[in-house]
């Protein structure tokens, strides 16, 4: 089984230079980490460990300083790989003078899908995410949960074969987190690959093959589903021993 | 690539038209058109030729406005919300993004001087002979393409300082700058100084001319421009446009998010 | 794009906006005296800053209407005798040299420099016609009102009104003009042709201010002739 993602011995030093004094900061040291095609890989950490750097990196939108990142056997970013990548952010950004349908439709026009294709594409995502009815309406004017639907779709309206998803189920209700873990599920079972980042363990042992633990910057366990399928607790456990805060807060002492 | 040109451009145009603060800039120029209304008595026998200027000039100022506030906000507002994400992790090329982009916003500069050019030539319809229609579009056209210089001036500032205030600072100095270029030239020519010589050379070559951009300033002169004038000033305009694009594109392809 | 080829591409930009520039300065060069030339006692801070933001035009007729409003009786600071117009040469100067192609403004000014009574300065005139000329040479109306200057001087009436009936022809002419013309002709008790310059000067739509002045002496003419006994 192939690699789609490869990534060699990446460092991301983060340089701030305010009044010709330079602040230095390490987003990822030295990290490696591969995974396969069909694969749904989650990587776990805390907050501010690098899991959104890793992302930008794997999307071009951060260098790394040190090694390189490969998607489908190219260094990013490579115009031809971002086609077959979708890309769901944390947050929804979506541009708010838009339309839902407006946007989707920007956003498939962007990944190069072919005019003769891009209308009955743009319906069929809209559709299966649910978004029909408010389509017409400024996304200034959506809930909270309609963002998230059209972000959704303008990551999927290309059919990528890596899905890139940033912290997904962040901030959704119990219904929706139930849904985003569905697709993942139909993603996987379409032979798609997934890249997911996150801090909710329960989840990601859900979803995953295979999870990556990072800590500050550092990649500092992997482990298969094998290793914590049909023993509860057991990925929380791996997670809390092998991380502690790096935050510069202490832990809370209420025991 | 045209289907991503077409779409960034439309993006861009649907971007600014929505926008309250075009609406706004608008108004405010439709409300100078017609202050000069009033103001134009003042000149007694020569009220159409205030009427003119003065519309000329409400049409260029709004102009102006607009195109150095939506230049330099055009991508530092897209990076600041982050909806720059979705953009550049998708197989566009930046300097596409750029170019794009920035001829969407001159687009929807241009149909807003044109709706008060059509206005303004409506209120100009008593005062014949003031202006033939041949000379007050070549005007127009001339003023457009000024604005396109100070747009894609303001675009490069925006990216290279990264900072909206000092961006439109400097598109502002470099305004003035532009049209105070025959004044430096005549300075330089006045100096016998080699050192003085030479960095009025650069600022008079480097720094955009925009005192020929002003057609209205020539079209009562003993002997008006002629057809080779116009060529040489599109190919100016054409060519210090795409210079800023170019390093524009330059640093936002370096641009990390 | 490769680093190559987006520096040639550069190269070639810039070798086409310097070409250009030259190009367009040698076709047309700039027909504007320096901002050193500016009239620059009391509004030069205003006139430079208009021109520096690019509205010259606009600043000539802010500078043409503060002229109006001069002539108008508005009196500036300083000023010791009202009715002489002391400031009339160097707020016109103050006009044409931000816009020296406005021509209508060597003739407003001269016409009241040279032929208006109490201001009587024609030297005066004479010097911003000379300006008007230099910049304006294809304007003939200001060479024209200089030979009137001259026969008016010489006390040459038949030759003067003859040349400033060739300048009130012109389209561009002020209406201040027509008007010291219907004044001369009045003074020499030319009735019939005093009266056909008013009549001219209430058709003129841009002589508003004038208008009254034109209907009450057409009714002074037409008054006087029917009160003249006929022979």
């Amino acid at each position: 089984m192939t690699n789609v993602i490869d990534i060699q011995n990446v460092t991301k030093i983060y340089r701030k230079s305010h009044l010709g004094r330079t602040q230095e900061s390490v987003g990822i040291k030295d990290l490696t980490l591969t995974v396969r095609e069909g694969e749904v890989f989650g990587l776990l950490g805390l907050n501010g460990c690098g899991k959104t750097t890793t992302i930008k990196m794997l999307l071009g939108l951060l260098r790394p300083t040190q090694g390189t990142a490969t998607l489908f056997g190219k260094v990013m970013p490579d115009p031809e790989v971002l086609k077959k990548i979708g890309y769901l952010p944390d947050a929804a950004y979506l541009p708010k003078h838009l339309t839902g349908l407006e946007a989707v439709t920007y956003y498939a026009t962007l990944s190069k899908i072919p005019s003769e294709k891009r209308a009955q594409a743009v319906r069929s995502i809209l559709e299966k995410v649910g978004m029909t009815a408010a389509a017409n309406k400024k996304i200034s004017e959506y809930s909270k949960g309609m963002f998230q639907r059209i972000s959704m779709a303008q990551a999927l309206v290309h059919e990528p074969s890596l899905l890139i998803m940033d912290e997904p189920i962040t901030g959704l209700d119990p219904l929706a987190v139930r849904e985003m873990r569905q697709l993942v599920s139909f993603l996987k079972a379409q032979g798609k690959t997934v890249f997911l980042s996150s801090h909710d363990i329960s989840e990601v042992e859900k979803v995953c093959d295979r999870i990556g633990i990072l800590a500050a910057g550092k990649l500092i366990a992997v482990a298969e589903q094998k290793d914590w399928a049909n023993r509860a607790g057991h990925l929380e456990e791996l997670f809390t021993a092998t991380v502690s805060r790096s935050e510069g807060i202490g832990a809370l002492k209420f025991s | 690539m045209i289907e991503t040109f077409r779409t960034l451009i439309a993006y861009t145009f649907k971007e600014h038209i929505r926008h309250r603060l075009y609406l706004s800039l608008f108004l405010f120029g439709f409300i100078l058109l017609m202050g000069g209304l009033v103001i134009s008595a003042l000149a007694v026998e020569q009220r159409g030729r205030m009427m003119l200027d003065l519309g000329f000039s409400a049409i260029e100022f709004l102009g102006l406005t607009t195109i150095v506030f939506v230049s330099v906000n055009l991508v530092l507002s897209e990076i600041e919300n982050r909806t720059i994400y979705l953009v550049v992790s998708r197989p566009l090329a930046r300097w596409q993004y750029i170019v794009a982009r920035f001829i969407g916003t001159t687009l929807a500069v241009a149909l807003s001087m044109a709706v008060m050019a059509l206005l303004h030539a409506v209120l100009l319809l008593p005062y014949t002979g003031v202006i033939s229609a041949s000379t007050y579009v070549m005007a127009w056209l001339c003023s457009v393409a000024k604005l396109t210089v100070v747009g894609s001036l303001a675009l490069a500032l925006s990216l290279l300082t990264t900072s909206a205030p000092t961006a439109m600072t400097f598109t502002f100095f470099l305004w003035a700058i532009g049209h105070f270029s025959q004044e430096v030239r005549f300075l330089g020519e006045k100096s016998a100084h080699m050192g003085v010589k030479a960095l009025v050379w650069f600022f008079y070559h480097v720094a955009p001319d925009f005192s020929y951009f002003n057609y209205r300033d020539f079209f009562y002169t003993a002997t008006p421009p002629t057809w080779a004038w116009g060529l040489s000033l599109g190919v100016y305009a054409f060519s210090y446009t795409a210079i800023c694009l170019w390093i524009a594109s330059v640093v936002f392809s370096k641009r990390e998010f | 794009m490769p680093q190559k080829s987006a520096l040639a591409i550069l190269a070639v930009l810039v070798t086409l906006m310097l070409g250009s520039f030259q190009a367009m300065h040698k076709a047309y060069p700039w027909p504007y005296p320096p901002m050193s030339h500016l009239i620059a006692e009391r509004t030069g801070l205003q006139d430079a800053a208009l021109i520096t933001a690019g509205f010259r035009p606009l600043a000539a007729d802010i500078a043409w209407i503060q002229l109006l409003q001069y002539v108008g009786g508005w009196i500036l600071p300083g000023e010791q005798e009202v009715s002489r117009y002391l400031l009339l040469k160097d707020m016109t100067l103050r006009v044409t040299r931000i816009d020296p192609y406005f021509r209508q403004v060597y003739l407003y000014s001269a016409g009241m420099l040279a032929f208006f009574r109490n201001i009587d300065r024609p030297d005066e005139a004479l010097e911003v016609l000379g300006e008007g000329i230099r910049t304006n040479p294809q304007f003939w109306p200001l060479r024209v009102t200089v030979a009137a200057i001259g026969f008016m001087r010489g006390e040459e009436f038949e030759p003067m009104v003859r040349l400033l009936e060739d300048v009130i022809a012109h389209p561009d002419c002020p209406p201040v003009t027509k008007s010291i013309l219907a004044n001369a002709y009045k003074a020499h008790h030319r009735d019939a042709d005093a009266r056909r310059i008013w009549e001219l000067i209430l058709g003129d739509p841009n002589a508003g201010m004038y208008h009254d002045k034109a209907r009450r002496e057409i009714v002074e003419i037409d008054t006087r002739q029917l009160l003249t006994p006929k022979i």
